[in-house]
């Protein structure tokens, strides 16, 4: 078969009348009155759920102290979190190890983990990534479309410290390529090792590292617990760090299209644990 | 953009914005129901549009998705051995029908945007939302699907 397209015509037929009606019975139909304010850049539900998470830090009153510019991202998407623990935040950010050794899978990886911390006492892992590469901003992929209603517009919108929006319009430097960095679950000791479950949340720091934040699932139920603690035994070194090991992948986006991955690999790194 | 401009270019897309209905819709009147919720969907948000000239893939993204509620509605409504077969136009070419309906829906609307309506990789991309180099995939892997059935075809005949 030979595709073009008088064959894939021929395949269709004719338009049908009722087709054609219908088509020109729904535009005679539209009215002009029904037009939106051009201004406005926001879904109604987006700028109610603002509203919302506005009240509810209002009602909670909880004053963060905390670097690297996350206040933005913990005051809206964790305020369940920071409400019941309101020392989470701190912990994570005093916990950060910036000498993490290294051994991805890949050599010459433009991709690095720039600090982690493990916080055993509250079951929480964090983690930040940074790409070396000038030409490129990095968001995690997650923060795309993140309120899933991206069927409803037109263009995909990423959640950054300036709000939710066209990335261009939210990005630091919208001169760089959009890099989206995808996370996929960690395994401890070793890269087919067990994974470590639980809630997770990752954004974009101030300082352009993408840092993920991980609530470990400790339930006594689950078994997963006793397969960590068993990795925990077997691979902790004697400096009491543990190897974990994060697949992951880079893709670029540009003029509201996803391109073709540029990285992708395991992320090999050791956290302090005792 | 004004409803003059909306209509014009509305009805200059009507070719291709039916047989995209169809392909993936088997009832002519499911096809004219998705058709008017994508026009109605897409002028309540025609502000939206940043760029006119991206108007007919964002038309055709937004008609995609009225298809694919309609199919969602339907596989909720009814168990999935009695939907609607796939039937040919009643003045179609059944050959050529066939020839499509033999390709998995991934690849053939991957082939039918980029041979029928013309549209580029990029163009496809933005529609489908799918990265470029899938797109590509698809349709290297839906041209040999195409040709694999053919071969398969000769020899039995």
């Amino acid at each position: 078969m030979s595709m073009n397209k008088e064959r894939i015509d021929a395949a269709f037929g004719n338009t049908p009348e009722s087709f054609s009606h219908r088509l020109s019975q729904t535009i005679a139909t539209l009215s002009e009155k029904k037009k939106e304010d051009p201004v406005r850049r926001y879904p109604l539900r987006v700028i109610v759920l603002a509203a919302m998470i506005t009240m509810i830090l209002g009602a909670a009153g909880t004053a963060l102290t905390m670097d690297r510019g996350l206040n933005w991202w913990f005051q809206g998407r964790w305020s369940m979190e920071t409400a019941s623990d309101p020392t989470l935040v701190q912990d994570i950010q005093t916990h950060l190890q910036s000498v993490i050794p290294q051994y991805s899978t890949q050599s010459g990886l433009a991709i690095t983990v720039e600090d982690a911390a493990w916080l055993d006492s509250k079951a929480y892992i964090a983690i930040s990534i940074r790409n070396e590469r000038a030409e490129y901003e990095m968001h995690p992929n997650f923060n795309m479309n993140v309120d899933g209603f991206d069927d409803d517009r037109t263009e995909n919108w990423l959640w950054t410290s300036k709000g939710f929006g066209v990335p261009e319009q939210v990005m630091d430097d919208p001169q760089k390529t959009l890099l989206l960095f995808e996370d996929y679950p960690i395994h401890a000791g070793r890269a087919d090792g067990p994974i470590l479950r639980g809630a997770w949340d990752v954004t974009r720091r101030e300082d352009g590292a993408v840092q993920l934040i991980q609530e470990i699932d400790w339930d006594e139920d689950s078994g997963f617990r006793e397969s960590i603690e068993a990795a925990l035994a077997v691979y902790t070194d004697s400096d009491g760090c543990l190897p974990l090991f994060m697949p992951f992948a880079t893709r670029t986006f540009a003029q509201d299209i996803y391109g073709d991955y540029v990285d992708y690999g395991i992320l090999g790194f050791k956290v302090k644990v005792k | 953009m004004d409803k003059d401009d909306f209509a014009v270019r509305a009805l200059a897309l009507e070719r291709s914005l039916y047989c995209i209905a169809r392909s993936y819709l088997a009832a002519e009147a499911d096809c004219e129901d998705a058709l008017q919720n994508a026009l109605l969907r897409a002028w309540e948000k025609r502000d939206t549009l940043r760029q006119e000239a991206y108007f007919n893939t964002w038309l055709t993204r937004i008609l995609i998705n009225c298809c694919k509620q309609i199919l969602r509605r339907q596989k909720q409504e009814m168990p999935s051995e009695s939907l609607p077969e796939q039937a040919a136009p009643t003045d179609g070419d059944i050959d050529a029908w066939r020839e499509l309906c033999s390709l998995d829906e991934k690849y053939r609307i991957v082939l039918m945007l980029r041979y029928r309506d013309g549209y580029c990789v990029a163009d496809i991309s933005r529609i489908l939302r799918i990265p470029q180099g899938t797109v590509k995939a698809r349709l290297s892997r839906g041209r040999e699907q195409l040709r694999t059935r053919l071969i398969q075809e000769e020899v039995i005949l």
